[in-house]
């Protein structure tokens, strides 16, 4: 990948994992156990770009947290509140609408 | 816990600039490392939290992300940053060369004092007052991005591309020996007639413009400036960068300084029945000032080379 497409693939997943990371925590998780989850899933994500989003998430009241002390070792586990599923939803119709244009846009431009 | 673990996480810790909850950040930190660890190599030991700690990132960059809140200068100053200060110190640097042209202290808002040239050590004046003009500089904006008035300054046209300037052409070696050659001339008359500025050109005796001490000294810069120009040029074979320009600019100033701050005295042959000196003193101080300038923006072209490297980063 150029310079170029790396830093506007970067621009991309940055709102994409917001979206992810609010769908995903439906379920209770620890960020260790996003990172794996999201690998399984053929995403790849830096644990230094997904905790400060965490953090923020969690700051905007999107998200909780709550420290448990699993295998001897404390982990931060979080969790979607209910402001956070409300933005996940309208978020979500927003991606699809712009997935919808932008098929259309593909489809338009492919005719030309 | 292990040491380099302990290392990594103060060193964020050192660079971490949040409001509150660093202690949960890095007990995270930590807590991610140890699994990812574990999992990865199988067993804890300082070796495989190296490789994880090395995978992890350069811990500025990592306590960068958590970074929130204002910035102490806006991005929209800060680009313009270097040039301000070029501009000012543009302004601080005649001053400077004023004080040493009509050997004088100075006050002058707001760079409040120039000493009089007493000594060679004057010359650190010039460092001095750079890194006074981007502290002030920077004070400004800081002050101006923290107030919420709106005011616009008249921002300076600056390229919009993030590329330094085009470097010189690179040193050809006809040059050099074109320029050896030059000076193996300057040098060889020099030696024979003790003078390289002639009123008269009547071979084999030619006449002096100054009288004989004056002829030497002002022969023996002008000889000095020209070594300079053939040094730096030699340079730029084996390496190259806007920081030679800034050293060459150096010794061509303190050579300028010597030559403003002599106590050799000047007769100037009457040439024509008019009286040369004044013309040569303002011919000086249009030399004082082209290499001023020269230096200043030598200083500029390194500025933006040092961004651009730090960008790189």
């Amino acid at each position: 990948m150029t310079e170029d497409t790396q830093y506007l693939a970067t621009e991309m997943n940055r709102g994409f994992l917001q979206v992810l990371v609010l769908v995903i925590l439906e379920k209770s998780m620890y960020g260790y156990m996003m990172i794996k989850h999201l690998e399984k899933n053929g995403y790849t994500v830096e644990e230094n770009t997904l905790y400060p989003l965490l953090r923020r998430l969690e700051k905007n009241l999107l998200i909780k947290s709550e420290w448990s002390v699993k295998e001897g070792r404390p982990k931060k586990f979080y969790v979607i509140t209910p402001k956070g599923k409300q933005v996940q939803h309208k978020l979500l119709e927003i991606w699809k609408k712009q997935n919808l244009i932008l098929e259309k846009s593909m489809e338009e431009h492919k005719n030309v | 816990m292990y040491k380099n673990l302990e290392e990594y996480l103060t060193e964020i810790r050192h660079h971490l600039s949040v409001k509150q909850g660093a202690d949960e950040i890095l007990t995270e930190i930590e807590s991610h490392i140890l699994e990812k660890t574990e999992q990865s190599y199988g067993e804890i030991t300082a070796d495989s939290l190296q490789k994880t700690i090395a995978d992890y990132g350069n811990p500025r960059h990592v306590a960068e992300k958590y970074m929130e809140g204002e910035q102490l200068i806006s991005p929209v100053y800060k680009k313009y940053l270097l040039a301000y200060t070029g501009i000012l110190f543009a302004f601080h640097f005649v001053l400077i060369l004023f004080a040493m042209i009509f050997k004088r202290s100075m006050v002058a808002f707001p760079f409040i004092y120039i000493p009089k040239p007493d000594s060679f050590w004057f010359i650190l004046n010039i460092p001095t007052a750079l890194i006074f003009d981007l502290g002030l500089v920077g004070l400004f904006f800081y002050f101006f991005t923290h107030k919420s008035f709106r005011f616009r300054l008249p921002w300076p046209k600056i390229s919009k591309s993030p590329q330094p300037e085009k470097p010189d052409n690179p040193p050809k070696a006809i040059t050099l020996i074109l320029m050896l050659l030059g000076f193996a001339l300057v040098l060889f008359t020099f030696i024979k007639y003790k003078t390289l500025f002639f009123a008269s050109l009547n071979f084999p005796n030619p006449e002096s413009l100054f009288n004989p001490t004056a002829s030497i000294f002002y022969s023996w810069v002008l000889l000095n400036i020209f070594a300079n120009e053939i040094i730096f040029y030699i340079v730029r074979f084996f390496t190259d960068g806007p920081w030679i320009r800034v050293l060459k600019n150096t010794v061509h100033l303190i050579l300028f300084w010597l030559l403003w701050n002599s106590s050799v005295e000047v007769q100037a042959t009457q040439v024509t029945g008019f009286d040369l000196y004044p013309f040569l003193v303002g011919l000086l101080v249009f030399l004082t000032v082209c290499v001023g300038l020269s230096f200043i923006s030598s200083l500029v072209q390194m500025g933006k080379w040092l961004a651009h490297k730090a960008r790189d980063l």
